[in-house]
């Protein structure tokens, strides 16, 4: 039997806000209030542990490089689940989009 | 407009530089995902005044040195590089040069090797000589009556000097300034030192000449001064407590002076009177150009002639000191010499399929350098354990314990040696013949109940593709012991994409 993965407060929260739908790194910076050398390393690890996916956008933009951008996977989800119940105050610390990609109206 | 291109400018700047942190494989996919961030938050912020700042900007762009930190180097990377680090050659080579450092560190820099090894602090030691008896049964026969010395006193044609101590060190109770400790202590003639032509670090090595003579001068090693009384410079004329006697400190004898043990670290001198009517050892200085075997013969026929000893089954031996202390290292080079023989018979026989016989001159010379330094650093451990973990080095007499020493520290050293070659023989027959590094993978392969009709062992292979070693279970005449394939690059694919992605980035 595989050991649960057990996520940090950071990294949870991270995790949820990716389930809110932000999904690029400044993004998350922006509404979780964390610096980059935190989320980035976060993004890696719960990618490591297949908690998340990346993907760059296939549509083409207009004058700026494609983005990465990150989406949370079905057992991401679980650990998820357990971590808002190991960690109560977590679902009112990030707001749930109401319009997803507020940040990515150019894109 | 200038400041905000100059912002962009600056940001990029830090994420090139960061970049160069992330393994190489990951770079370019690790700087595009990041600029993407960068242009897009900066198009924002340059079409309707963005929430970031230009500053906030440049510290986000800072803490891609964090991420990129973390992608050359995290928990998982480390333990993945540990276990690949394991397998090198490298390793193997530190592990053995730190042991080699704690026995250095745990024994004080290695004294006894060091005073066997090195030069003693004497004028012309090869001058000085022990004179024993031979031929004799009990251990204190040895030694020699202290009559005997007087009369070689009177040979001054042949010997520059001679002395007498009593041969066995015994542990005395020395007190100095309330400062107690048990040493090792010899009684010696006062004119020892000067047969030995040694000159004092501190003091004098004779007792000062005042008309009375008192028994109790006493001289220190160097090795007592400085570890003992704390390199005390004001330690000369002292007086000392030697078991409830009063004695005065007149010297410290120099650094690597040591005689008869080299864990003797008090000498007492004495006129001679003390010695009457006993057994002593009788240290001499021979005069230039006097061989060993004219003195033994002359010293020999004057006791003959004075006493009437008839050397039944007896003869005396003029032995020098030095050769004497240096007596353990040549059996331990004999034995040596002839492990490194058989090492070398077996390397060269191809029995073992050791040597990379078909690889370029600069592999072949790694491999060799490899095996040299794994072995000289494993023979070094051997020898300086074994040294250090005896009894002292003794000059005369060597009696029945040192003997009995001596004896089973060459047999511990002569089967050390053949066990630590065989180890690194093996070690290096389950190493790549190409990048040295440690064989994985074992793969049982073939049926033993079926060894006549095929090849039953183990198959082990490169980490990094360069071959595979195929190891049989059962010697059997018509097979190598063990077969080295060599894989061309073709394979190379297969083992380096998980290494580099794992370890070289």
């Amino acid at each position: 039997m595989d050991t649960p993965i057990k996520l940090s407060h950071t990294s949870a929260l991270i995790l949820q806000t990716i389930c809110y739908g932000y999904r690029y790194g400044f993004d998350i910076m922006d509404v979780t209030g964390l610096p980059s050398g935190t989320v980035y390393p976060a993004l890696r690890r719960l990618e490591r542990d297949q908690l998340i996916r990346s993907k760059w956008e296939s549509e083409l933009a207009q004058e700026r490089p494609l983005r990465k951008y990150y989406r949370i996977t079905q057992l991401g989800n679980e650990v998820l689940q357990s971590a808002v119940k190991r960690y109560p105050l977590l679902g009112r610390m990030a707001p749930e989009v109401k319009s997803r990609g507020t940040l990515r109206s150019k894109s | 407009m200038r400041v905000r291109l100059t912002t962009l400018g600056q940001c990029r700047m830090i994420l090139r530089v960061a970049s160069w942190i992330v393994p190489r494989r990951a770079r370019t996919e690790w700087l595009k995902e990041w600029e993407a961030e960068l242009v897009f938050a900066w198009q924002i912020w340059q079409a309707r005044g963005g929430r970031l700042t230009s500053s906030q900007l440049r510290r986000r762009c800072w803490g891609a040195f964090i991420d990129a930190a973390w992608c050359r180097c995290n928990r998982d990377h480390l333990h993945t590089t540990g276990q690949h680090w394991f397998q090198t050659p490298t390793f193997v080579l530190v592990v053995l040069s730190g042991a080699l450092a704690l026995l250095a560190v745990g024994t004080a820099n290695f004294p006894k090797l060091r005073a066997i090894l090195l030069t003693p602090p004497y004028a012309d030691p090869q001058h000085i000589v022990t004179v024993s008896r031979t031929g004799v049964v009990s251990s204190t026969e040895w030694v020699i009556p202290y009559s005997w010395v007087d009369i070689w006193r009177n040979h001054e044609q042949l010997l520059d000097g001679v002395a007498g101590y009593s041969w066995k060190p015994f542990a005395i109770g020395l007190t100095i300034s309330g400062r107690y400790a048990s040493i090792a202590s010899v009684q010696v003639e006062e004119h020892l030192f000067s047969v030995f032509g040694v000159k004092p670090f501190l003091g004098r090595t004779s007792p000062p000449f005042n008309g009375q003579h008192s028994p109790n001068f006493i001289l220190l090693s160097y090795e007592t001064w400085r570890h003992t009384f704390s390199a005390d410079p004001d330690i000369l004329n002292r007086k000392a407590n030697i078991d409830g006697q009063e004695a005065i400190i007149i010297g410290v004898l120099p650094e690597r002076f040591w005689f008869p043990s080299a864990n003797v670290g008090v000498w007492r001198l004495t006129d001679g009177k003390s010695f009457s009517n006993t057994l002593v050892g009788v240290v001499a200085r021979l005069r230039p150009r006097i061989s060993e075997q004219w003195v033994d013969t002359a010293l020999q026929r004057d006791i003959s002639n004075m006493t009437g000893e008839s050397f039944w089954g007896q003869s005396l031996q003029v032995w020098p000191v030095q050769e004497r202390i240096r007596q353990p290292l040549i059996s331990y080079a004999a034995a040596l010499t002839t492990t490194l023989l058989l090492l070398l018979a077996v390397i060269w026989s191809g029995r073992l399929n050791l040597y990379p016989r078909h690889a370029g001159a600069v592999t072949a010379c790694r491999w060799w350098l490899f095996l040299t330094a794994k072995s000289v650093l494993l023979l070094l451990i051997l020898l300086s354990a074994v040294i250090e973990f005896t009894p002292e080095p003794y000059v005369f007499p060597p009696g029945r314990t040192t003997f009995i020493w001596e004896t089973a520290s060459l047999w511990i050293f002569s089967v050390g040696c053949v066990l630590m070659l065989w180890w690194s023989l093996v070690d290096q027959q389950r190493r790549c013949r190409i990048c040295l590094r440690r064989l994985i993978l074992p793969a049982h392969v073939g049926t033993s109940g079926c060894l006549l009709l095929g090849w039953v062992g183990t198959e082990l292979a490169c980490p990094l593709g360069h071959g595979l070693l195929h190891v049989t279970e059962t010697d059997v005449c018509w097979l190598d012991p063990a077969r080295w394939t060599e894989l061309d690059q073709s394979w190379e694919l297969l083992f380096l994409d998980q290494l580099k992605d794992e370890v070289l980035g």
